[in-house]
């Protein structure tokens, strides 16, 4: 509900050459925008304004985007490694100019590649909690995801994404086919660190059985505990409920018995 | 096995300390209770808040070329041993991306799912001070009660605010006792009296024992603790001794004030 996946918008306006870069306004440094590569077994280039920003970008990769917050970049496209082939041509895009968002590029439910974006609940955790966000972003139907067995996020389906913050530990997560609980991926253990979103992808092709998961975290949400209360009683009160003397007593008093009964035995 | 061990107490410490525990069963109920709250029917092709809202989606055309279908032989460690072979030629040829905009981006962490950044550290499993004859006190894994309070177990048993590192682990590892409670003395009764240098020992569930020694014992207002110290998640491993002490007010049967003891580590499991 608070999380929305979005598809990556092309605002379509005229070509032409890349405006404003890098100028180091005030929104860059609000912003934080990362691009994920979460198509496994292809590398690939990635332009801008028909001109490589980065190239030879792998299976997992990450690219910290956060400096081009709020810019408008032209004619973006990702293309087959070392070649002119595009696989991704997502026209003209303006970046946010604050907040905090994840870009990955993944495939469709039938297998197309795209870009998705997701804005990352960055929202306060409390103390002793860690939030965990799942992500369908790959080739396959509705999925449920399950935590230690049980099913955590139900009839999930690409480019939905199901958030929610549990108490720190370990959980063993996989996901299986809606409905069912043959893992189609995991089980796999997930920490839930205090005070950090664990944000997990499931990408890859149900077909082929390339299905996997991505990891990204974002620490710092989270909150201390408000208050160590370690005593009601004033030191010097102490022993006010006389636990001691009452065992003693106690101990005695049964070992008197014994005596008694050895006595009443040997007489 | 920490309820086995603790039967070796009295049933009434056995019974309070397994309930402060935080059981999968629990966990699970959390997550079931969440479900219908966070999978509605999210919509798909909503724009970026920066983009024109009236433009459409950009079209994403399948390659002739097929470039990426996935390469299903590619197991996880061949992706890494790629990633890394990319790393060392991205350096290379850094001078080939062309872009402005080649300056303002930068490769950060993989995303790859690693296991062993899930591998849950080995929890404490008791703790000796022998300077305060305190001999392997049980210690718990505890959280904070609604209100946001630490969550300190029964006057015999050592608290472990799961929020916090395991001890020797980067960051301020919490650990609380009571000073007393209902006039039982707590494992900390006598916190304030460590001295500088002094020993702590705390084992873990694997059976590894960590030595630190104190290195500071102070007394702090409840409402001035130095948070960045107390709540650290990273830096140097620092266990973190928490107790009551100052004045006791009456009305709120409370202390106004921790006595909180810094240990650093002096040996490595």
């Amino acid at each position: 509900m608070r999380s929305i996946k979005k598809t990556l918008a092309a605002t379509f306006i005229a070509a032409g050459s890349l405006i404003a870069v890098g100028s180091g306004t005030d929104a860059q440094s609000e912003a934080r925008i990362h691009l994920i590569h979460g198509i496994p077994g292809v590398e690939v280039d990635v332009a801008a304004g028909g001109a490589n920003v980065f190239e030879g970008f792998s299976f997992g990769e990450t690219q910290d985007l956060s400096a081009l917050a709020g810019e408008t970049l032209t004619g973006v496209q990702v293309k087959a490694a070392g070649t002119d082939t595009v696989a991704i041509d997502a026209g003209d895009v303006t970046l946010p100019g604050s907040g905090n968002y994840t870009i990955i590029a993944h495939v469709t439910a039938d297998g197309t590649p795209t870009l998705g974006v997701f804005e990352n609940d960055v929202s306060t955790i409390a103390a002793g909690e860690g939030r965990l966000t799942v992500r369908h972003t790959a080739a396959a139907p509705a999925v449920d995801v399950l935590a230690n067995g049980a099913v955590a996020f139900a009839g999930v389906t690409n480019p939905q994404e199901g958030v929610v913050d549990l108490p720190v530990g370990t959980i063993s997560a996989s996901v299986a086919a809606a409905g069912t609980t043959d893992p189609v991926i995991g089980p796999a253990d997930l920490a839930i660190t205090d005070g950090q979103n664990l944000i997990i992808y499931a990408v890859g092709a149900l077909s082929d059985g390339s299905l996997t998961v991505l990891t990204e975290t974002i620490d710092g949400l989270g909150t201390a505990p408000t208050r160590v209360n370690t005593g009601n009683t004033p030191i010097d009160t102490e022993g006010g409920f006389p636990y001691l003397p009452i065992l003693l007593v106690g101990l005695l008093a049964l070992g008197g018995t014994g005596a008694v009964l050895r006595a009443q035995r040997t007489a | 096995m920490r309820c086995h061990r603790l039967a070796l107490l009295a049933i009434v410490l056995v019974t309070g300390a397994c309930a402060t525990m935080p059981s999968r069963s629990a966990t699970d109920a959390l997550i079931a209770a969440t479900i219908d709250s966070v999978v509605p029917g999210l919509p798909a092709g909503t724009t970026l808040p920066a983009s024109d809202a009236g433009s459409p989606a950009p079209q994403l055309p399948p390659t002739s070329a097929d470039p990426i279908s996935p390469d299903p032989t590619a197991d996880r460690a061949a992706e890494r041993e790629t990633r890394a072979t990319e790393e060392r030629t991205a350096s290379d040829r850094s001078g080939v991306a062309s872009s402005p905009l080649a300056e303002l981006v930068r490769p950060i962490d993989s995303a790859l799912y690693d296991p062993a950044e899930h591998i849950a550290a080995p929890r404490p499993l008791t703790i000796s001070i022998p300077s305060l004859d305190v001999q392997d006190a049980p210690v718990d894994p505890v959280g904070v009660k609604d209100e946001g309070e630490l969550d300190v177990p029964d006057p015999r048993v050592v608290g472990w605010y799961t929020g916090s590192p395991v001890p020797g682990e980067g960051g301020a590892s919490v650990l609380a006792a009571h000073v007393n409670y209902d006039g039982v003395p707590g494992v900390f009764r006598y916190l304030r009296d460590l001295e500088l240098g002094a020993l702590v020992e705390v084992a873990a569930e694997d059976g590894t024992v960590q030595t630190f020694e104190v290195t500071a014992v102070e007394l702090y207002d409840k409402d001035e603790l130095p948070e960045e110290r107390v709540w650290a998640k990273t830096g140097d491993p620092t266990l973190v001794l928490f107790t009551c002490g100052g004045r006791f007010n009456d009305d709120q049967r409370s202390y106004e004030d921790n006595v909180v003891a810094f240990a650093r580590p002096i040996s490595r499991p």
